[in-house]
């Protein structure tokens, strides 16, 4: 495809599109692909059509997860150096990058980000009057104390971090997200995008609005560093990408990926349609969100015709789904219920796991109290690390009745006459199982949650299934106006510490957002505004430290983060993660799981080449960790490196 | 007749405003925002997002300004013609709207030219010919296609074909087709993704709409009038159409009224179906996210075709019935 447009002149030759050293995606599955076909996709909403593209693409990250989240690799970054206390960061960028349009990549477009859009280097004081940058400083760009880094470039393809305190997981978060449209943007196409910015053309841009409108991943003027640039988008009906001729990536024998001419993807409205496109072999390839465990059947059934392979590949989840109470629960009564650990740890051994995974997860994952995800790189390093995480996992998690009852007699939760448990002082306990209303009747979550409400039940707890509105929920979770959350899962990692949010109250999702929200405001004005009020009446409602109402566990999760985020040895800080693992061995759970690391679903047309099997993943790494966001799958295995074994059979 | 005509548009703009303040108010009702949306999507299978970029998407989104002043960004902008963006694709509403315009009319029209040419004529064997064994087949239909919801006929046509016929399943065109200037094979292309839409969105309307014609012309054959027409030795053919349906058809022309928001948000659940990209969805899934500008908007397109259709009914019957005065 590209071979003629050199030949007409329209395009230089290969070796001037690619940088001095291009990268090499270094999977050991890899084979060298032919070039061209097409890759049809289908999606069931706008933004799958352009946006999931884009998150396949690991192009625009300075950095890349390898291994599962075992290694980092380099990204556009080709190698990169901290001082010895983890505070001042030097990055390389390769060398003649270019963007899709053939404009050089250098560390202008870095800098345009940081300084333009975010604000940083203190350029925000430059603004025109009245605007606010567009972006907030992502994590990575504050130091283990929390202020702001200052970035420097010293040249076109150098750049550095200075932060005032050691930052030592600046790495592990530059290689979080596909960046550029998902998660912090960092690389921005200056010379396209500077037409657009306020702060440059204060009299001809207000605000933001078309500088955001340009810059989106379906917007097909907008270039890219990716492997496929976007040529056409229709809005509800379909995207179209191309190859992009400037991709700064070649495989082992030095071709220019990718190998697959075009990337179609048909947008389909609704979700069963959507699976009749994989049944009746419409699509090329699927990526688990799209099909669940519960459609393994039907599109096994379907192989033979659809031509459409089903995999699996490990989803890493800590635990599928899970239910938490709200430790910053407003009733006074039921909060003091709510943060007493026995109460919780009866409630754990309660609830029969084994069923739920035979109902619901076609008995796969293991079985587990909850956890963080066992993809963890804290649960992988060595021995001590493998049984810290077998000793959280299987802390609470026997399915023992007897033994619940036994807990709740002794804490004083005895049963009344009419059978029913009641509160320490007499007071009846009724436990409201609340869950959105517009939840899937049969889904994983409603079928796990009447299971939970029957297992409580059984030892004599009054546990009632209480639909709530989905909307506005968030809001009333933040107020502590809700007593349970049942609808979620554990995703994150690849370590604890980029993503702690389930290990520790750090904002507001999770099982103590009053707590959070009070970490988060911490070193702030309103830190000292309203102590004269009730947590719960504050605007926003908030928990500060040393209160009487701040539980001391969460003091004691707080303190050890603080000070893993400016420990610059890994060791040291793995060390800390246990500790704090201790503290929901001891005085949790404060979350419960199901199972862990579930499979999921990855279709896979015959004769699609260099997509990894489980077996593959295994060899290299932890055999798939497809649910975080933070490592992109599958752009961490490198879609450019597909290709077909018949590329003539496969075009539009 | 002017003067008539410029009092109803006068109003119809104030009654917009109205309709616009009213249905923003509602449309923001129920708690959360489009926010909600995002951010559930974002954090898909358990992903994460962190706070300072939450705010930064409430900032923008404004979702934490009063209603009030959501509405006057909203309705003043768009007095001069500006819609706002679509929080969900940060597109232009007007682009959005104007994208999905031509096929929801195209599908709708047709449907409806459709429906109109197979319906009156039956409507009218069906009620000059009573009781008789055509008559009795043609209500059987009827029933069968006022009965079967239309996206369950969808549904149904969409899997058969596909199966037998290697039906393509969503959009309007297949990709080798879809960058291609008009030809004959497009053309075919093109008929082959939507006919089932149409076949749809025919046969619900065709059934309700015989049965109206049918009923009303029974109505109008035991008048007077046309008793005597006939008594005259006028042609049968000549008392039916001209006598007859001419005052039979007056509620189809009231329907006009109504005929046109129908015809942009009518075939929303078979859209859904068959992926088309027309307005139905796009209003349906405005709504639901609370996407407040794209949903505003087409509230507001949808209050605006009513009236004008209104006012065209009215004009048209005064027309078509002499005895009609609109002043």
């Amino acid at each position: 495809m590209l071979a003629k447009l050199v030949q007409e002149g329209k395009l230089p030759p290969v070796d001037e599109r690619l940088p001095k050293n291009p990268y090499t995606p270094p999977h050991s599955w890899l084979t060298v692909g032919k070039y061209g076909g097409v890759l049809k996709k289908t999606y069931n909403n706008n933004w799958g059509i352009t946006g999931f593209i884009h998150e396949m693409q690991y192009g625009s990250s300075p950095l890349r997860w390898l291994k599962d989240g075992l290694a980092i690799g380099p990204g556009f970054v080709e190698s990169w150096e901290a001082n010895a206390d983890a505070s001042k960061w030097t990055f390389k960028i390769r060398e003649g990058i270019k963007w899709s349009d053939g404009q050089p990549f250098t560390t202008k477009d870095i800098m345009y980000w940081w300084e333009y859009t975010v604000g940083g280097n203190g350029k925000e004081k430059e603004y025109p009057a009245g605007l606010k940058p567009i972006n907030s400083p992502p994590d990575e760009a504050r130091s283990g104390t929390g202020t702001l880094m200052t970035v420097n470039a010293p040249d076109d393809y150098t750049f550095e971090m200075v932060f005032d305190a050691p930052a030592p997981l600046t790495a592990d978060r530059l290689a979080m997200w596909v960046n550029m449209f998902i998660g912090p943007a960092w690389v921005m196409p200056r010379h396209y995008m500077e037409q657009f910015n306020p702060v440059l053309s204060p009299d001809k841009y207000k605000d933001w609005e078309e500088h955001q409108r340009k810059f989106n991943h379906n917007n097909p003027d907008c270039p890219r560093l990716t492997g496929w640039k976007l040529d056409i988008f229709e809005e509800g009906v379909r995207a179209v990408w191309s190859r992009n001729p400037y991709y700064w990536a070649v495989d082992k024998e030095g071709n220019q990926l990718p190998y697959i001419d075009q990337i179609i993807v048909t947008a389909v409205k609704d979700k069963e349609i959507e699976k009749l496109a994989y049944t009746e072999g419409r699509a090329d390839h699927a990526h688990f969100h799209s099909q669940g465990l519960a459609d393994v059947q039907s599109l096994r059934d379907a192989e033979a015709k659809s031509g459409l392979e089903v995999r699996f590949w490990d989803s890493g989840s800590g635990t599928g789904s899970l239910y938490f109470f709200n430790m910053d629960f407003k009733d006074e009564k039921m909060r003091a219920v709510f943060r007493d650990p026995k109460f919780r740890q009866a409630l754990s051994h309660a609830y029969n796991r084994a069923d739920v995974q035979k109902a619901v997860y076609f008995g796969l994952g293991e079985l587990t109290t909850g956890t963080f995800s066992p993809k963890a790189i804290e649960y992988n390093i060595n021995d001590q690390g493998k049984q810290v995480y077998a000793a959280w996992r299987d802390s609470y998690v026997k399915y023992d009745p007897a033994l619940a009852e036994k807990i709740l007699d002794k804490a004083g939760y005895k049963k009344g006459p009419d059978g029913k448990r009641t509160m320490p002082d007499g007071s009846p306990l009724q436990i409201q199982i609340t869950y959105g209303a517009d939840q899937a009747p049969g889904g994983e979550h409603l079928s796990k949650n009447e299971r939970l409400a029957r297992d409580w039940q059984a030892i004599g707890l009054d546990a009632v299934l209480t639909p709530i509105p989905g909307e506005g929920a968030d809001e009333k979770w933040r107020a502590g106006e809700l007593p349970m959350k049942t609808t979620w899962e554990v995703g994150d990692g690849p370590n604890h510490l980029v993503f702690p949010s389930w290990l520790v109250a750090d904002e507001t999702e999770r099982w103590a957002p009053l707590h959070g929200r009070g970490y988060t405001l911490r070193g702030t004005a309103s830190e000292k505004e309203e102590l004269d009020k009730n947590p719960w009446d504050r605007n926003p409602p908030r928990i500060n430290r040393g209160e009487p109402d701040y539980m001391p566990a969460i003091a004691r999760l707080h303190e050890l983060f603080d000070k893993s985020k400016v420990e610059p040895d890994a060791m040291k800080r793995h060390q800390l993660v246990w500790d704090m693992i201790k503290v929901h061995i001891d005085e949790g759970p404060f979350f419960t799981g199901t199972i862990a690391n579930p499979p999921r679903i990855i279709l896979v047309k015959k004769g699609l080449m260099n997509v990894p099997t489980r077996d593959d993943l295994l060899k290299e790494g932890l055999g798939g960790f497809v649910n975080p966001w933070i490592i992109p799958s599958p752009a961490t295995y490198d879609p450019e490196t597909w290709y077909w074994d018949n590329p003539e059979a496969h075009t539009a | 007749m002017l003067n008539f005509i410029a009092r109803r548009l006068v109003n119809m703009f104030f009654l917009l405003i109205v309709v616009s303040f009213v249905g923003f108010w509602i449309i923001q009702l129920p708690p959360g925002s489009i926010l909600d949306v995002q951010i559930q999507r974002l954090r898909m299978q358990g992903g994460n997002l962190p706070e300072s970029m939450i705010q930064a998407l409430r900032d923008r989104y404004g979702v934490d300004d009063p209603f009030y002043v959501q509405y006057w960004k909203w309705i003043s902008r768009s007095l001069q013609g500006d819609f706002g963006t679509s929080f969900e694709t940060d597109q232009k509403v007007a682009e959005r709207i104007y994208n999905r315009l031509g096929i929801s009319f195209g599908l709708s029209l047709t449907a409806l030219l459709f429906t109109w040419l197979v319906a009156i004529p039956i409507g009218v064997y069906s009620a000059t010919h009573r009781y008789s064994w055509p008559d009795y087949l043609i209500t059987f239909v009827q029933f069968l296609g006022l009965s079967i919801p239309g996206f369950l006929l969808a549904l149904v046509l969409l899997i058969t074909a596909s199966r037998l016929w290697d039906q393509p399943i969503g959009g309007l065109f297949s990709p080798q087709y879809a960058d291609a200037p008009w030809s004959l094979a497009k053309l075919w292309d093109f008929i082959r993704h939507v006919w089932i839409a149409i076949v749809v969105l025919a046969i619900g309307a065709t059934a309700g709409l015989t049965r109206v014609m049918r009923a009303n012309l029974l109505d109008v054959l035991n008048m007077q009038y046309i008793q005597t027409a006939r008594a005259k030795g006028l042609k049968e053919s000549t008392v039916i159409w001209k006598h007859a349906v001419r005052n039979a058809i007056h509620p189809l022309v009231m329907s006009l009224g109504t005929l046109l928001p129908t015809l942009v948000v009518g075939e929303t659940l078979t859209a859904i179906i068959l992926s088309l990209p027309t307005i139905g969805p796009l209003y349906l899934d405005a709504l639901r996210s609370q996407d407040m500008y794209l949903a505003g908007t087409i509230l507001v397109m949808l209050s605006a075709l009513l009236l004008v259709g209104n006012l065209i009914a009215d004009l048209l019957l005064a027309w078509v019935d002499p005895r009609v005065r609109l002043e």
